[in-house]
């Protein structure tokens, strides 16, 4: 999903190139022969560009998991053939950011085929792209997946009259099960003859929907206006300027300067001489046309009984139940596997191994091959490479983070997120987010760094930037949480005061955001995908995409913060800033090595929780310094990473003031827990 | 407004409908709704009002706000398949009980 370069990373010198950079950069790839894989969220693009590819791109029961374009190629016989996955379109007027970056794309790139994916259950809503995309001129193949979920529920659907009616080919699938697929790649493969035959025996191209004589009326004037070539056929640049599309009327403005007032007018002519928006009118009368084809073309037989999967879904989605349900979740999924199962069992057991086996045998392989002491200290010794890079990342990081990737992936297949984020819709609207916000918030809990990337799902920039905001201040990710549970859980009230902190700060701190950030609150909508079991390949293969994303992006970094730190030590760098960071912990009440761990967070977030764990072990901590130290190092620090991406994201000037904020913030609220434990003199 | 429109704010939970309008101060809005395929004249019923609403449409099910809820407008269908479709939704000793009690009151 979030990651590119592991969808994709089987395949050498393929591009993939992300949403955002892609503006006026077109990638390097044989135009003619590319697929195009579109369609609303959640259809099963994904699976279907999959099994296409043999890639694997992150599947989930989750709308709008792939955030970027993935690309991959597929063979059928002689001929190899480029995929492109696309982020999910509601229509071919883009909303979202994801929405332009697909549409930019099918005009820019003019694939051979457009795949258009859509759900077998639900043609009535599905359809109206389809006329979309046909009516712009795009070589269109539908195809009609989830058809086994479709029969269960007794709908029945006429294939060969839909593609007769539709005059596209039309290929059943259930790609989850792998059927159809054949016959999908034969249409592929055998598409321009199709399309060949049906250019031989239409003359006139027929249109599909027809719109009041006085839109039909005006197409035809801003039709014959239009002299250049959008990528799309003029009826369809003609809609698009009526329904008021942003994009291509600057587009039209551009090419076709000479005509466009007069196109103007004739749209606001138009516009002006109606009740309703023009938008509106047109997307009715397409709908109205989508609805005749589904009469003409589904038989349903109507199912009484709930299925258990819709009890669960009803259960989960009421506070009464949904509640209970939702801690439920968090005390056994996090707490009990992460935290009691990873972070404790699992981090020991490695621990212990790397300490007692590992360590010894590298110190003395370096002391007694390495003459140099400097090098020596650089691969072994306190802080090096091999000794305390790697064993943090193998033996604390990886556990606690693999935990938490595999009860996220269980979590997200089975379509629960959908419903958690309905239940928290309201609360979150007090921190100036909507429930969308459930994806990233939850994967923070997991890395910071990926979540950061997962924001742009979000709608608005007011609602994205609060977001990252409030990922790099209160939500710890799965090393640190991990950690500072293990640390914290012989202590009951330690850990009832950690939580409350950082959720009092998570509030007050969105609560005043979102006050600050001018625009509008965004609205909520979402779609509820059906609730299933988690498919056990899909769990593993989610776990092992998002491990592997990790440890590309983590394992370097542990390495470079490894090598810094020893640089710093030699020449002294180093203990001047943990100089510098002393006297600040120590007015937050800490032991001045915590100012080591303290630096080694920035290196990385869990880094540093990796740092406290070891001073906890040492036992050199009292109660209330742990609930303080773990406090700060929560609200503390966006690490390297996380930094890296919300310049990536957000842009240098926000990701530099939100730092500036946190800096101080997370000091001064480490003060003030302190002082507040003090006074109120409660021993933890 | 016909009479039996309502805004899907007004309807009980249980009720089917139709999609009558989508009207919003705000274009943006109405086209969001109308690209996630709600479309006018396409069949409508309403599973949950709280905390946010949940309706069924078609075979899809979807979570909108209060204000976004309040900008769809739904020609109510009475009669038969808005009752029985309540007894299905009402489920648990407790509602069979409410609506035992309705369907006494009613006669």
């Amino acid at each position: 999903m979030e990651h590119c370069h592991s969808k994709t990373g089987r395949f050498p010198g393929l591009k993939t190139w992300s949403g955002t950079q892609s503006r006026g950069k077109t990638p390097n790839v044989h135009f003619m022969n590319q697929i195009a894989l579109v369609g609303t969220p959640n259809v099963g693009k994904s699976v279907i560009f999959n099994l296409l590819t043999g890639a694997r791109a992150t599947v989930s029961n989750y709308p709008g998991t792939t955030v970027e374009v993935s690309r991959g190629k597929s063979s059928s016989g002689r001929t190899v053939l480029g995929v492109v996955d696309t982020p999910g379109m509601y229509s071919l007027m883009p909303i979202t950011e994801e929405e332009r970056v697909t549409r930019r794309l099918l005009l820019e790139e003019r694939p051979g085929v457009v795949l258009h994916v859509v759900d077998a259950k639900n043609l009535e809503r599905m359809l109206n792209l389809t006329l979309q995309l046909i009516e712009a001129g795009f070589p269109v193949v539908l195809v009609v997946n989830m058809i086994d979920e479709a029969r269960r529920l007794g709908i029945n659907i006429d294939f060969r009259k839909l593609e007769a009616l539709l005059g596209v080919p039309v290929v059943a699938t259930s790609a989850v099960y792998r059927l159809g697929l054949d016959r999908l790649r034969e249409v592929v493969a055998g598409y321009r003859l199709h399309t060949k035959r049906q250019a031989e025996s239409q003359d006139a191209p027929r249109h599909l929907v027809v719109y009041t004589p006085e839109i039909e009326k005006n197409i035809l004037k801003i039709e014959q206006l239009l002299s250049n070539n959008y990528g799309l056929t003029k009826r369809a640049v003609a809609l698009l300027l009526l329904q008021g599309d942003r994009e291509i009327h600057e587009l039209v403005a551009k090419r076709d300067t000479a005509n466009y007032d007069r196109i103007n007018e004739l749209v606001a002519g138009l516009q002006a001489s109606g009740q309703e928006s023009l938008n509106f009118v047109i997307g009715k009368r397409r709908q109205d046309r989508v609805s005749k084809l589904c009469r003409q073309v589904v038989t349903e037989w109507p199912q009484h009984r709930l299925s258990w999967g819709e009890r669960i879904s009803r259960l989960t989605m009421q506070p009464l139940t949904g509640i209970p349900i939702l801690l439920l979740v968090l005390y056994f999924g996090l707490y009990r596997f992460v935290g009691v199962f990873g972070a404790g069992t699992l981090v020991d057991y490695l621990e212990t191994g790397y300490e007692t086996v590992v360590n010894p045998l590298i110190n003395s392989l370096v002391t007694s091959y390495v003459p140099w002491p400097a090098v020596q200290s650089l691969l072994a010794k306190d802080y090096g490479v091999l000794t305390l890079a790697l064993r943090y990342a193998i033996a604390i990081v990886l556990p606690i983070v693999g935990t938490f990737f595999l009860v996220f992936s269980v979590i997200e297949d089975s379509g629960y997120l959908p419903r958690l984020a309905m239940l928290v819709d309201r609360v979150f609207k007090w921190v100036g987010l909507s429930g969308r916000a459930v994806i990233p918030m939850t994967l923070g809990f997991g890395c910071d760094t990926m979540a950061t990337m997962v924001t742009r799902t979000l709608e608005s920039p007011r609602e994205r930037v609060i977001a990252t905001l409030l990922l790099a201040l209160a939500i710890p990710c799965s090393a640190q949480l991990g950690v500072i549970l293990a640390v914290l859980s012989g202590r009951p009230k330690a850990m009832a005061v950690w939580v409350g902190f950082i959720l009092l700060v998570f509030i007050l701190v969105g609560f005043l955001t979102a006050r600050l950030i001018p625009g509008e609150p965004s609205g909520f909508y979402m779609e509820l995908p059906p609730m299933r079991w988690p498919r056990w390949q899909n769990v593993l293969m989610k776990t092992y995409t998002r491990m592997q994303w990790y440890f590309v992006e983590v394992l370097p970094l542990f390495i470079l913060a490894s090598v810094l730190i020893w640089f710093g030590e030699l020449t002294g760098v180093f203990q001047f800033l943990i100089a510098v960071l002393t006297p600040l912990v120590k007015w937050l009440g800490l032991p001045a090595q915590t100012a080591q761990v303290f630096l080694f967070g920035f290196f990385r977030r869990d880094y540093g929780a990796a740092g406290l764990f070891d001073l906890y072990r040492s036992g050199g901590l009292t109660g209330t310094q742990l609930v303080v130290a773990s406090a700060t190092l929560t609200l503390f620090v966006p690490c390297i990473a996380q930094f890296t991406m919300m310049i990536k994201e957000r842009g240098v000037k926000t990701a530099a003031a939100i730092a500036s904020f946190i800096f101080p913030f997370a000091f001064l609220s480490g003060y003030l827990l302190y002082r507040l434990i003090l006074f109120l003199g409660v021993s933890l | 407004m016909p009479v039996n429109v309502v805004t899907l704010t007004k309807m009980e939970v249980g009720q089917h409908g139709r999609i009558f309008s989508l009207t919003h101060s705000n274009p943006d809005k109405v086209r969001k709704l109308l690209a996630l395929g709600l479309y006018p004249g396409l069949p409508i019923r309403l599973l949950q009002k709280f905390p946010s609403y949940v309706i069924q449409v078609g075979h899809t099910q979807l979570a909108v706000d209060t204000e976004t809820a309040q900008s769809i407008e739904v020609a109510k269908e009475p009669g038969a398949g808005a009752a029985c479709s309540r007894h299905r939704y009402r489920h648990g000793w407790w509602r069979r009980w409410l609506n035992h009690r309705d369907s006494f009151s009613s006669e």
